[in-house]
C-alpha cells in the first residue's frame, strides 16, 4: 500500500499561479513547523521532565489516611459496659466543588438533619477547602444521603463513644471530646491506653477528592485501645448518686461528694458528685462539674479530722480512753504568746467528761487540750502518716494533694485548730482512708479505680493488687478508735446515723467554709464519714456537702440521714456483708483465671493430680480417701496457684451431712451476731434491737450458703 | 473490482481515519470508565458508524452534484444557523446545539463544511482574482456571515476554526503574500502588545524582516508595518484602560499557568497526565489522572491526554503519526487534483484538520490557550465526529474525481 503515493501529474489548466510549487512548499514548511513544535513538547515533558510530572501525579493522587482505632471500653467491677463505642457518620464539603449545588446540598441535608437549609448554604459558601456538615450521626440516619449524588460532598465513619449508665458513670468515668481523647476521669487518666494506636493506609485520591484505597501499598491496620475494668459497682454507684442528690437537694447544698470504698483494699466501689454529670451532654458543663472533686477539692475538715487527734493520743499512750477531761462548760480561753487570748468554742457544752465522750461530743475545747498533750511533731507525723498533705495515688486526673504544713510554719494557734480540723487542707478521699485505716485494723491503702486492664485481644494484662503503704496506727489503737467511733453514732453526734441491727462506725464534721481565705458566717462543709459492721468493717462511706442551707448544717443534720440511706439501701439490695459481692472482682474475659473442676468422690490423689494439671494447688481436711466436699466449689473461678481444700470422709463437718449448720447465736450482740453469721456465709434478718433471744433456723440446723437467718432480739438491761 | 478501488479509493485517508476513530474510542472508553459519564462510549460508537455510512455515501457523490450543490447548502446551513439561535438549546453556556430525537446536534460543526463547499465553488471559479476588491470581499463576506452568528450563540472557539480554514485557503487561491501578511500579523502583533512591550518590539522585528522577505513593493510593506504598529500601540492602550479583573481575564486565558486554580486548572492536570506517562505509558485504564478524574470534562477536550498518559510519548506519536500522515495525504491532493474546487477542498479539509489538532494538543501540552474545540476523530461528541467523517469522505471524494477538470 503506497501511504504516500504521489500524484504529480502537471495540471493541464493551472487551477492556480504558477508559483504553487512554492506556496505548496510554504504550507508544508508550516505543518512540518507545526509538527516539530508538537513532538518537542512531547519529548520534554514526556521524556525528559517526565519524572517531575510523575511526583506530581503521585502526590495528587495519594493521600495517607488515618485508620482510627476503636477506643478500648470502660467496664465496672462486674462487667457491666459503661462506656464502648458506636460508628457514626460525618458529612464534610469541599466547598470549591460543592458550591456549585450548595442548594441541592442545602435542600437534602436540611431535610434529613431538620436544621434549616441556611444553615448548610452558608457553611458551604463561607467554606474555603474543607467544612464539616454534620458530626457524628446515626448511621441509619445518614442512609437517606447519597454522597455519590452530591458532588463535594464526602462521607466518612468516625466512632463515637457511649456512655451507658450517663451520670451514673459520670466523673469518674469521665469523658471524651470530639476527637476521641479523654478528657476528664478515667476516660483521661488511661486515654494512652484505651486510645490504641492508629493505623493508616495510603488512598488514592480522584479529581474531586474523593478517596480510594489502593492495594498497591502498605496498609497499617489500627491497634485498639485496652479496655479497663473499673473497681465502681454500677449498681453502689447508682444508689450512692442517686441519694446523695436526694440529700443534696432536700438541704440546698451547692455541691456534694460520696465515696464508698472497700477499707481493707482501697478499692473505690463508687464516687458520685453533686451536681452530676452527663458525658453525652457535655456542652455547657463547667469544669467544676467535670472535677472528680473527691479528688480535686481542698477543705478544712473539721471535726472528722479529729481522728487524727485522738489517733496520735492513744497511739503513743499520752491519753488514755477514760481519762478526764474539762470541757469548759463550752467556751476555752486559750492564753496566747503575745498576751491575747483565743477562744474556742464547743456546741455541745461539756464539764468533766472522758476522753473518749469528747469524741462522741465532738469536743473542739478537749482536743484542743489533748493537742497540748501530744504536742505538735507527734499531731503533725501522726497526720502525714495517715496520709494527709499529699497525693493518695489514685488513677483519677487533677488530685490535690492538700495542705499540711510543718510545725516550724505553724501559728500560735495552729496546733490547737489542726486537733479539731482548722489550719489544714484535705480531699475527701484523704478523709475516707485515713477513716479506713481505723477500720481495717491501722493500715493506709493506697486507693485505686483500675481493677484490671484487658489487651486489644480481651488478654488480661493487669490485675489491680491492693497496696498497703504502711502501718498508721497497731491493731489495739485502731480496735480502740473503733469503739469510739461506735460511741459517736450510738451516742453522740452521728446519732442520725443510726441503723438498728447494725453497728456503726462513723464521726461528724461540720466546717465553716472559708471564702478568700476569711471564714464566712454560714457558710459550711458538712460531712459524715462511717464504715459498718464496726468491728469487721467491710464497707466505708463518706458524705461530704458543701454550703447547705436548709434543715440544717452540720454534717450530723444533713449528711448523715445520707449516709443512712445509702447503707440502708445497700443492705437491703447486697445483703449485709459485701463480703461475698466484693471479694473477687468479676472474671470476664480474664484468660489467666481457671475453673475449679468438679473432684468430689474421687480419690484424693486421682483429685489432687486433676487440679495440679490446672494449676491449683489441693490441700486435704480428713484423713478418709474419697473427697465429699470440696471449697472452693467446682465451677468456681480462682487465680492459678490458689489452694482448694479437699474434705474428706472423716472430716467432723462432712460427717454430720451438710455443708453448713447454723450457729448458736442466743445471747450475742445483733452485731456480733451477724458477724458470725457472715463468716459461715449466711445472712441474717434482724427483727428488733439489743441482744438475740430466739433464732430461727434453731443451732444445728443444716442449711445451705446465703440462707437468711431470723434473729430476734430484745433489750436487756 | 480491485483496480476500481486504487482508482477510485483513497485507502490513505480512509485507515488513517479509521485508525484514529478507533483510537478515539478506546480512549473515551477508558476516560469516562468508572466515571458518571459511562454511555458516551456506546454513544461514540453509534455517531462513528453513522458518519461511516456518511463518510462513504459522501465519497462517491459525483463532483458536479458537489458543486452545483454548494451554495444551496451553504445557505441552508445559515438558515439552520439562525435557527438554532432562536430556538436551540444552551449547553456550557452557548446557545449551538439542537435537539434531535433526544440527541445534540451541533450545527456550527457542518456549517464548516458547507462554507467550504461555498468558498471552493467561488473560487473554483478561474475568473476569480483575490487581487481584486470585490473577490476579495466576496470570499470574505462567505466566510464572515456564518462566524457572525456563530460568534451570536456566542462559541468564539468555533468561529476561530473559520478563519483557521480561510487563510490557508487564501493563500492556495493565490491571495499575495502582502494580503496573507496583512491578514496575519496585525493579530499576533496585538497578543504580544498585551504579553509587553518586549514581546510587542520582538514581533515587530519579526514582522519587518519577514516583509522584507516577502519582496513586496515597499509601499506595500511600509503600509502594513505600520498598520502593525498602529494596531500594537492602540491595543496596549485600550489593555491598559481595561479594569484589572479583565485584564486578569486576559493574561490567564494566554498563560493558563497564571491561575492554577481555574483556568489553568485543566491544563496543568493535563500536563501532569500526559508528562508523568513517560515513553511507554502507564497501560491501559491505568492512568492514575484519567482513571481518578483529575481532568475535568476529559472525554471532549482532553481526550489527547488518554494515549498520552496509558501509551506514553509512543501513544503520543502514534496519534500525531496518524494525523501527519492525514495531513500529507490532503495537501498533496490539493496539490495535484486537476480541478480547482477539489484542490480549495483538500486544502480547506487539511487546514481545518491542522487547525484544529495543533490548537487543542497545543492546548493539552500547555503551548496555546484553552479554546474548547475538539480533536478531530478522538473526541467525544456526535456532531463534531460525524462532521469529521464527512470530511474525510470529501477528501476521498476529491481523490476518486482527482483527473477531473
Amino acid at each position: 500500500m503506497k501511504l504516500f503515493a504521489r500524484h504529480t501529474d502537471t495540471p493541464r489548466i493551472p487551477p492556480v499561479p504558477a508559483s504553487v510549487s512554492r506556496r505548496f512548499g510554504v504550507v508544508k514548511g508550516t505543518l512540518i513547523f507545526f509538527f516539530i513544535v508538537a513532538v518537542a513538547r512531547l519529548i520534554q515533558i514526556q521524556i525528559v521532565e517526565s519524572g517531575r510530572y510523575q511526583e506530581i501525579a503521585r502526590r495528587q493522587y495519594e493521600s495517607k489516611m488515618d485508620l482510627p482505632s476503636r477506643r478500648g471500653t470502660i467496664t465496672d467491677r462486674n462487667g457491666i459496659t459503661l462506656a464502648s463505642n458506636a460508628l457514626f457518620v460525618s458529612f464534610y464539603a469541599d466547598p470549591k466543588i460543592a458550591s456549585k449545588s450548595a442548594g441541592k446540598i442545602a435542600q437534602v441535608f436540611a431535610r434529613t438533619f431538620g436544621k434549616p437549609e441556611s444553615y448548610y448554604r452558608e457553611k458551604i459558601v463561607a467554606g474555603r477547602r474543607f467544612v464539616w456538615l454534620e458530626r457524628r450521626v446515626k448511621p441509619d440516619l445518614a442512609k437517606s444521603i447519597d454522597v455519590k449524588k452530591l458532588e463535594g460532598v464526602v462521607q466518612i465513619n468516625e466512632p463515637k463513644r457511649l456512655y451507658h449508665y450517663e451520670e451514673i458513670g459520670g466523673q469518674i468515668v469521665g469523658a471524651t471530646n470530639f476527637d476521641n481523647t479523654g478528657i476528664s476521669g478515667a476516660e483521661y487518666s488511661y486515654d494512652k491506653q484505651l486510645r490504641g494506636v492508629d493505623g493508616w493506609v495510603i488512598m488514592q485520591l480522584d479529581g474531586l477528592g474523593r478517596p480510594r484505597p489502593s492495594v498497591d501499598y502498605p496498609r497499617v491496620e489500627p491497634v485498639d485501645g485496652h479496655s479497663i475494668q473499673l473497681t465502681i459497682d454500677v449498681g453502689f454507684q447508682s444508689i450512692v448518686l442517686e441519694e446523695l442528690k436526694k440529700g443534696a437537694i432536700r438541704a440546698n447544698a451547692d455541691a456534694g461528694v460520696a465515696i464508698v470504698l472497700k477499707p481493707q483494699t482501697g478499692e473505690i466501689l463508687a464516687m458520685a458528685q453533686y451536681p452530676a454529670f452527663t458525658p453525652s451532654a457535655m456542652s455547657g458543663v463547667d469544669m467544676q462539674t467535670l472535677k472528680n472533686r473527691a479528688v480535686t477539692d481542698v477543705v478544712e475538715p473539721g471535726s472528722v479530722f479529729k481522728l487524727v487527734t485522738v489517733a496520735a493520743a492513744l497511739e503513743n499512750h499520752l491519753v488514755r480512753p477514760d481519762q478526764m477531761f474539762f470541757g469548759e462548760n463550752g467556751k476555752y480561753r486559750v492564753a496566747l504568746n503575745n498576751g491575747k487570748f483565743r477562744v474556742i468554742n464547743d456546741t455541745h457544752e461539756s464539764g468533766m467528761i472522758t476522753f473518749e465522750k469528747a469524741m462522741e461530743v465532738s469536743s473542739n475545747i478537749v482536743m484542743a487540750k489533748v493537742s497540748d498533750i501530744i504536742g505538735a511533731e507527734r499531731l503533725y507525723t501522726q497526720a502525714r502518716t495517715m496520709g494527709f498533705g499529699m497525693q493518695t495515688g489514685i488513677e483519677l486526673p487533677g488530685e490535690a494533694g492538700g495542705n499540711l504544713n510543718k510545725p516550724v510554719e505553724w501559728s500560735m494557734t495552729s496546733l490547737n485548730s489542726i486537733a479539731y480540723g482548722y489550719e489544714v487542707g484535705v480531699t475527701p478521699l484523704q478523709i475516707a482512708l485515713a477513716y479506713a485505716t481505723i477500720a481495717n485494723g491501722g493500715t493506709l491503702m493506697k486507693p485505686y479505680i483500675i481493677a484490671k486492664e484487658f489487651s486489644e485481644t480481651g488478654e488480661l494484662i493487669y490485675t489491680a493488687e491492693p497496696q498497703a503503704i504502711r502501718r498508721v496506727v497497731s491493731e489495739a489503737t485502731a480496735a480502740t478508735m473503733r469503739e469510739f467511733l461506735v460511741g459517736v453514732v450510738e451516742r453522740g453526734t452521728g446519732l442520725v446515723a443510726r441503723i438498728p441491727g447494725m453497728s456503726i462506725a462513723g464521726k461528724t464534721g461540720t466546717s465553716r467554709k472559708t471564702m478568700e481565705g476569711e471564714y464566712k458566717e454560714g457558710r459550711y462543709n458538712a460531712s459524715f464519714v462511717g464504715f459498718y459492721p464496726a468491728d469487721r468493717p467491710e464497707v466505708l462511706c463518706l458524705v461530704m456537702l458543701e454550703n447547705p442551707k436548709a434543715i440544717g448544717y452540720t454534717g450530723g443534720m444533713v449528711s448523715a440521714p445520707i449516709f443512712k440511706a445509702i447503707t440502708e439501701r445497700l443492705l437491703n439490695n447486697y445483703g449485709i456483708v459485701t463480703q461475698i459481692r466484693t471479694a473477687s472482682l468479676s472474671p470476664l474475659r480474664d484468660s489467666s483465671m481457671v475453673v475449679v473442676p468438679d473432684v468430689k468422690n474421687l480419690k484424693r490423689d486421682a483429685a489432687a493430680e486433676q487440679l495440679h494439671e490446672r494449676g491449683i494447688a489441693a490441700s486435704a481436711l480428713g484423713t478418709g480417701d474419697v473427697v465429699l466436699r470440696q471449697s472452693p466449689e467446682a465451677g468456681s473461678i480462682v487465680r492459678p496457684g490458689a489452694t482448694i481444700h479437699l474434705f474428706t470422709q472423716n472430716d467432723p463437718m462432712v460427717a454430720s451431712g451438710s455443708a453448713l449448720q447454723v450457729p448458736d447465736l442466743k445471747g450475742m450482740s445483733v452485731r456480733r451476731a451477724i458477724t458470725r453469721l457472715a463468716s459461715e456465709q449466711l445472712e441474717a434478718t434482724v427483727k428488733g434491737s439489743g441482744v438475740v433471744t430466739a433464732q430461727y433456723p434453731e443451732a444445728g440446723a443444716p442449711v445451705t450458703k446465703n440462707t437468711k437467718i431470723v434473729l430476734v432480739c430484745e433489750r436487756v438491761h | 473490482m480491485n483496480s476500481f478501488f486504487k482508482e477510485y479509493f483513497d485507502r490513505t485517508v480512509f485507515l488513517t481515519c479509521i485508525a484514529l476513530v478507533i483510537i478515539g474510542i478506546f480512549a473515551i472508553y477508558s476516560a469516562t470508565y468508572d466515571a458518571h459519564a459511562g454511555s458516551s462510549f456506546h454513544k461514540q460508537i453509534l455517531w462513528a458508524s453513522v458518519g461511516f455510512v456518511l463518510m462513504i455515501v459522501v465519497t462517491f457523490l459525483p463532483l458536479r452534484f458537489l458543486q452545483r450543490s454548494s451554495y444551496i447548502a451553504y445557505f441552508a446551513s445559515l438558515m439552520v444557523l439562525a435557527a438554532v439561535l432562536a430556538v436551540g438549546r444552551k449547553v456550557y453556556g452557548s446557545q449551538s446545539w439542537f435537539g434531535v430525537a433526544g440527541m445534540g446536534v451541533q450545527p456550527s460543526e457542518f456549517v464548516k463544511i458547507t462554507t467550504l463547499l461555498a468558498l471552493a465553488q467561488f473560487l473554483g471559479n478561474p475568473d476569480v482574482n483575490l487581487g481584486r476588491v470585490k473577490d476579495l470581499a466576496t470570499t470574505f463576506g462567505i466566510v464572515m456571515l456564518p462566524v457572525t452568528l456563530i460568534m451570536m450563540q456566542p462559541d468564539f472557539g468555533t468561529s476561530l476554526t473559520f478563519f483557521g480554514m480561510l487563510i490557508p485557503v487564501l493563500y492556495w487561491a493565490g491571495a499575495s503574500n502582502f494580503l496573507i501578511l496583512a491578514i496575519v500579523t496585525p493579530p499576533l502583533v496585538a497578543l504580544s502588545a498585551i504579553i509587553g512591550t518586549t514581546a510587542f518590539i520582538a514581533v515587530l522585528i519579526l514582522v519587518a524582516v519577514v516583509l522584507y522577505l516577502a519582496r513586496e513593493n515597499r509601499f506595500l510593506a511600509v503600509t502594513v508595518f505600520g498598520l502593525n504598529i498602529v494596531v500594537g500601540i492602540f491595543v496596549q492602550m485600550m489593555y491598559e484602560k481595561l479594569p484589572l479583573y479583565q485584564q486578569k481575564r486576559i493574561t490567564t486565558f494566554l498563560d493558563p499557568n497564571n491561575d492554577p486554580l481555574g483556568a489553568g486548572y485543566n491544563v496543568i492536570q493535563a500536563k501532569v497526565a500526559i508528562g508523568s506517562g513517560g515513553v511507554f505509558g502507564k497501560g491501559f485504564l491505568q492512568g492514575t489522572q484519567t482513571q481518578l478524574n483529575f481532568i475535568p470534562k476529559q472525554w471532549t477536550d482532553f481526550i489527547f491526554c488518554v494515549p498520552g498518559e496509558e501509551f506514553g510519548f509512543v501513544g503520543a506519536m502514534v496519534v500525531l503519526g496518524l494525523f501527519a500522515v492525514l495531513l500529507t495525504r490532503g495537501i498533496r491532493l490539493g496539490y495535484s487534483v486537476k480541478n480547482r474546487f477539489g484542490s480549495v477542498i483538500a486544502i480547506g479539509i487539511s487546514a481545518l484538520f491542522a487547525f484544529h489538532m495543533f490548537v487543542n494538543v497545543g492546548m493539552c501540552l500547555g503551548l496555546m490557550p484553552v479554546i474548547g474545540i475538539p480533536l478531530p476523530f478522538l473526541s467525544y461528541g456526535g456532531s463534531s465526529l460525524v462532521s469529521y467523517m464527512i470530511m474525510a469522505g470529501l477528501l476521498m471524494n476529491v481523490y476518486a474525481n482527482r483527473k477531473e477538470y
